[in-house]
């Protein structure tokens, strides 16, 4: 039959397209209260006073809350932020007080009636600035913050984390460099613009126990944080996730949850909904991370890498929140897939006064792969060679070591064949650079990707499987349905061990913390592969209690019966046996005796044998799996105005083995999207006083599908030994190569660098100008 | 989420509308007049406009029709953006209404709306200013027929109780040949850097000019800058004395690189009617 490889139908496609799938914000019911926030008009300021006098007279308003008034720290890795500001403003946008009301309207006009003054206090709009020497201190009590210990901060400095990675011999490497280069980059924090914006309820029963509906990525996470941040009993902690609508890091962690919980306990325990604005989705929930770095790289007459040298500055805004674990990461992965024996990096997250930052798709792969992918191809220009040879000639494999001198083995995917492979695809050999009859120039640009999951060491999922009258499946597993598929990919990991049709697999779309098995994060592109062991081990545990039932009706050991395509039967003797829908409830003999009872399959999987890395040098074994690729764009510039059209966008990754071919399609070729949106037009807009300008859709422009170039996607199949029918991560990775690619093209297009995103065509006018 | 209250009124004639215009004023209340409402929801929710009441004009039968009559073919003001691209009698008109906003959102845009209403790019506008077309306004007083280039001053001067309810546009330009140009920061569907449209009939080259500067404009002096018979690296050169305003300097483009475009696109349309 054969369920691993074709593309099935997601499950809630229907749906979908019909308008028929809930979103929490369709979620309505009579009793619900409404919550709004106010939210500062400061970037960096000293609340003078907060009048709430106004707002408490108005019709329909059940509270007012204030910083005063809630006295928690939250943060996941490091308590730093109150959930409404106390004191002082970080950052433009940040929530200072917050109204419930009986209904929406009501609490919005009750959040204009409060009145705030601030006293400006000095703005920090970049990380150059956080760092000089007599820039004010953003988090003054740093020291007092609780923190994890992987994360590094250095109070009395706004560096909320330092990550150092020393490999090899930094001095020798660059001494044994006959090329060497050296650059600055940067782009501003950006925003993930979700679809379907955060939002939150939050209600207290009667016994204390707390009911959280969230748009969450981590429902998990949110149970834990809560026992953490309010002492509350996890035990009586539900959180639950209904389907997403587009999560991309932005909805991991701790978002609304937190606050909703506090208004709901402000109103006696009544359930109280929170949905942000697309204006608060933007800036007063967080968004991608920005940066400043420093790459200088030392390689051979014959291009073979020897040293690198890397500082990240990264732009984490006014609270650490994932932002620590992002310049962590970015340590990590910091060389790119490739093999270089000499590396020294720090990777600083720098606290600033612009919006904070979380998790987004890439997870400081795709930062540092802008970084790195445009240093490859100033070295391939100064060593004047071919940029793609370059990077075939250092593409990373198998026997090499990691920045953090982990040994790569024989699951390490084959970047090389996606290189040859994207370089056919793009037209490599055919020219990277020709000026068409009309006088347009059409050039294209590489870049390779890699990533590993950033996530804890004992990082977990677990699976459910039960079974229905017909012999149909049930596949119940914490990870969160984002849009990505994952229930679907699911659904064919167990048909496929059954041996039956999707159609004959059931998921359970919700996820619910306290039914659901555990399950760490749908993040870090690690479900497919954790969720999809957890499932396989489930289905091998319901097929042994089939035969354990079957064995007895059959009479015959155990081990000699197979579970396939809806029956259990003796290997070698098919037509003996039993129809699995007989079985799984219980078998019942024709005189009404009932043996077995139902089969209920529990499975699980945690990562093997990860550890943390050692402070002062990197070392450790970090990584699950890493995910490797190449990607290329093509694009027609118009050199008079420096407009600029992406014709294609080509990716080649070893997923080790593709489960579903339309929905791996679908994640790799929106990563694409993603990134070209990312790298050409993003990015927030300061003013000198740190407001964002650029805070709303009008202002703020996304790829439109009219913007869309040609997709071009292959994969290659280098088995992951450890992953379900040997499959990795795909979800993030399609990103990660694209910003250096599109960089690079427009760099040799105009033979002028281009380091700084985004890449609006007014930006490389001006480069171009100021370069003659 | 509008979270304030104001009254509604959906008068089903243009005498109900500026008598209920009247009244509310009367009252000392400040109403507002709109059609599609585009600009009114997003702002109002914003905190960026306030009223006491809205008077919803989509019922006016007047304001809602494409006709032709024997001085010209009529546009009714609530005719929505879409509406007026599948009216094929003007081309330029369709190019030109087509680069507004996205697809789903010019199916609420309306003429009137887009040409009287706050945002300050009024593109619609371009090709009645070419055109010289006929405005319709309604007031207290009755209508009122005015060339729209009289009564278009930096915006199209209505007094107070005021509305267009449409444009009337000689059928003999039907056939004028037109270039459009609108140049964008990166998305197509965004505000423009700046818009020029153009028509070349037997008094010549007539352009209008949207995004270059605070205002749309359409200049007699630049027109008759432009028909100079100069060489049009000199036409260029001297241009900036002939534009009403300043260059526009914002989040979607510098001045800078605004007039550089400017000057580039300018020089090719001389040169394409030139060629013509």
């Amino acid at each position: 039959m054969g369920s691993i490889g074709i593309s099935a139908v997601r499950k809630e496609a229907k749906d979908k397209v019909a308008g028929r799938l809930k979103y929490l914000n369709d979620y309505n019911s009579p009793d619900l209260l409404y919550g709004a926030l106010k939210t500062s008009t400061f970037a960096h300021g000293r609340i003078k006073s907060i009048d709430i006098s106004e707002a408490l007279k108005m019709p329909g308003v059940r509270a007012v809350l204030t910083g005063k008034d809630l006295p928690y720290r939250f943060g996941i890795y490091l308590g730093d932020k109150p959930p409404l500001a106390i004191e002082k403003v970080r950052y433009y946008g940040e929530p200072v007080a917050a109204v419930v009301a009986d209904s929406q309207r009501e609490a919005d006009e009750a959040v204009e009636a409060i009145k705030v003054e601030y006293e400006a206090l000095e703005v920090i709009n970049s990380p150059t600035e956080a760092l000089a020497d007599s820039a004010v201190l953003i988090h003054e009590n740093m020291d007092e913050y609780p923190h994890i210990d992987a994360i590094r901060p250095e109070p009395g400095s706004n560096i909320a984390n330092r990550t150092k990675i020393r490999k090899g011999n930094i001095k020798e490497g660059f001494e044994k460099s006959h090329v060497i280069v050296e650059e600055t980059f940067s782009f501003p924090p950006s925003d993930h613009v979700a679809m379907e914006t955060r939002a939150a309820v939050a209600e207290i029963l009667g016994d204390g126990r707390i009911v959280i509906h969230s748009t969450t990525q981590a429902p998990f996470v949110v149970k834990n944080l809560m026992g953490a941040y309010f002492g509350v009993d996890p035990g009586k902690v539900t959180v639950i996730a209904h389907a997403i609508g587009g999560g991309y890091g932005g909805k991991a962690g701790m978002q609304l949850e937190g606050l909703v919980y506090l208004l709901s306990k402000a109103v006696g325990g009544k359930k109280v909904k929170l949905v942000n604005t697309r204006e608060q989705d933007m800036i007063t929930s967080p968004g991608h991370i920005g940066l400043e770095a420093k790459a200088r790289i030392g390689a051979s007459k014959e291009g073979e890498l020897m040293a690198a040298e890397l500082l990240f500055m990264f732009d984490s805004g006014a609270y650490a929140d994932y932002a620590v674990n992002i310049s962590r990461a970015a340590a990590i992965g910091c060389t790119g897939p490739y093999r270089v024996p000499n590396v020294w990096c720090d990777s600083l997250c720098v606290y600033t006064n612009h919006p904070f930052a979380t998790a987004y798709r890439g997870f400081g792969h795709i930062e540092l792969a802008f970084v790195i992918e445009r240093t490859m191809d100033i070295l391939a220009d100064k060593l004047n060679m071919d940029s793609m040879e370059l990077r075939m000639k250092n593409a990373i494999c198998k026997g090499d070591t990691t920045p953090t001198q982990s040994l790569l083995d024989s699951n390490t995917g084959d970047l090389k064949a996606c290189i040859k492979r994207t370089a056919e695809m793009i037209g490599w050999q055919e020219g990277s650079r020709v000026v068409t009859e009309d006088g347009k120039i059409r050039a294209k640009g590489f870049g390779c990707l890699w990533k590993a999951p950033a996530m804890p060491t004992n990082t977990d999922a677990g699976a459910i499987i039960t079974f229905n009258e017909d012999g149909s499946i049930n596949v119940h597993c914490g990870v969160v349905e984002i849009g990505q598929g994952i229930k679907t990919g699911f659904a064919q990991i167990a048909a496929e061990k059954f041996g039956i049709d999707v159609e004959q697999v059931h998921v359970i779309m919700d996820v619910n913390t306290s039914i659901s098995p555990h399950d760490w994060a749908t993040a870090a592109s690690r479900g497919l592969m954790m969720g999809g062991r957890a499932i396989l081990s489930a289905c091998e545990d319901a097929i042994s209690q089939i035969k354990h039932t079957a064995s007895q009706v059959l009479r015959c050991p155990e081990e000699d019966l197979h579970v396939w395509g809806g029956r259990v039967f003796i290997k070698e003797e098919e037509h003996i046996g039993l129809l699995v829908k007989d079985v799984a409830l219980g078998y019942v003999y024709p005189d009404g005796n009932a043996i077995g009872g139902q089969v209920i399959g529990r499975g699980k999987y945690i990562s093997r044998r990860l550890t943390g890395i050692d402070p002062d040098t990197g070392k450790g074994n970090p990584a699950l799996e890493w995910t490797l690729g190449a990607q290329a764009v093509e694009l027609e510039l118009d050199p008079t105005d420096c407009s600029y059209r992406i014709i294609k966008a080509a990716c080649t990754m070893d997923v080790g083995k593709l489960i579903n071919p339309a929905m791996a399609r679908g994640q790799i070729a929106g990563g694409m999207a993603m990134a070209l949106s990312f790298a050409r037009q993003e990015g927030f807009e300061f003013n000198d006083r740190g407001h964002v300008i650029n805070r709303d859709l009008r202002s703020y422009k996304t790829l439109r599908i009219g913007d869309a170039p040609e997709y071009l996607v292959d994969y290659v199949e280098t088995p992951q030994g450890d992953g379900p029918y040997g499959a990795r991560g795909l979800g993030e990775q399609g990103v990660i190569g694209i910003p250096g690619a599109l960089a690079n093209a427009l760099s040799r297009a105009l033979g002028v660098p281009f380091n700084h995103l985004p890449l609006t065509p007014e930006s490389l006018w001006k480069k171009r100008r100021d370069n003659r | 989420m509008i979270s304030f209250d104001f009254e509604y009124y959906r008068p089903d004639s243009i005498k109900e509308a500026t008598d209920v215009y009247a009244q509310l004023h009367e009252e000392g209340k400040s109403p507002l007049y709109f059609s599609g409402g585009t600009e009114v929801i997003t702002m109002a929710r914003k905190g960026a406009l306030k009223f006491d009441a809205l008077i919803d004009l989509k019922n006016i039968e007047e304001m809602n029709v494409y006709r032709k009559d024997e001085d010209g073919i009529y546009f009714g003001a609530n005719m929505t953006l879409n509406e007026a691209a599948e009216m094929k009698d003007f081309p330029l008109i369709r190019e030109v209404v087509r680069t507004i906003g996205d697809h789903t959102i010019r199916n609420r845009i309306t003429l009137g709306g887009n040409i009287c209403g706050r945002l300050p790019y009024r593109e619609a506008l371009l090709p009645f200013l070419l055109y010289d077309a006929q405005v319709y306004i309604a007031g207290i007083n009755g209508i009122k027929a005015l060339s729209i280039n009289e009564a278009f001053n930096k915006r199209l001067v209505l007094s107070k109780g005021e509305f267009v309810i449409g444009f009337k546009v000689k059928e003999s330009f039907m056939d004028t040949k037109y270039l459009n140009i609108r140049k964008v920061k990166t998305s197509e569907i965004d505000y423009p850097l700046f818009h020029i449209a153009s028509i070349k009939d037997e008094e010549g080259i007539k352009i209008a000019v949207s995004g270059l500067c605070a205002y749309p404009f359409r200049s007699y002096e630049l027109d008759k800058h432009i028909n100079c018979n100069s060489e049009p690296d000199e036409i260029i050169n001297n241009v900036y004395q002939f534009i009403p305003g300043t260059i526009k300097e914002d989040n979607i483009a510098s001045a800078e690189y605004r007039k550089a475009l400017f000057e580039l696109n300018l020089e090719k349309i001389l040169e394409k009617w030139g060629e013509a």
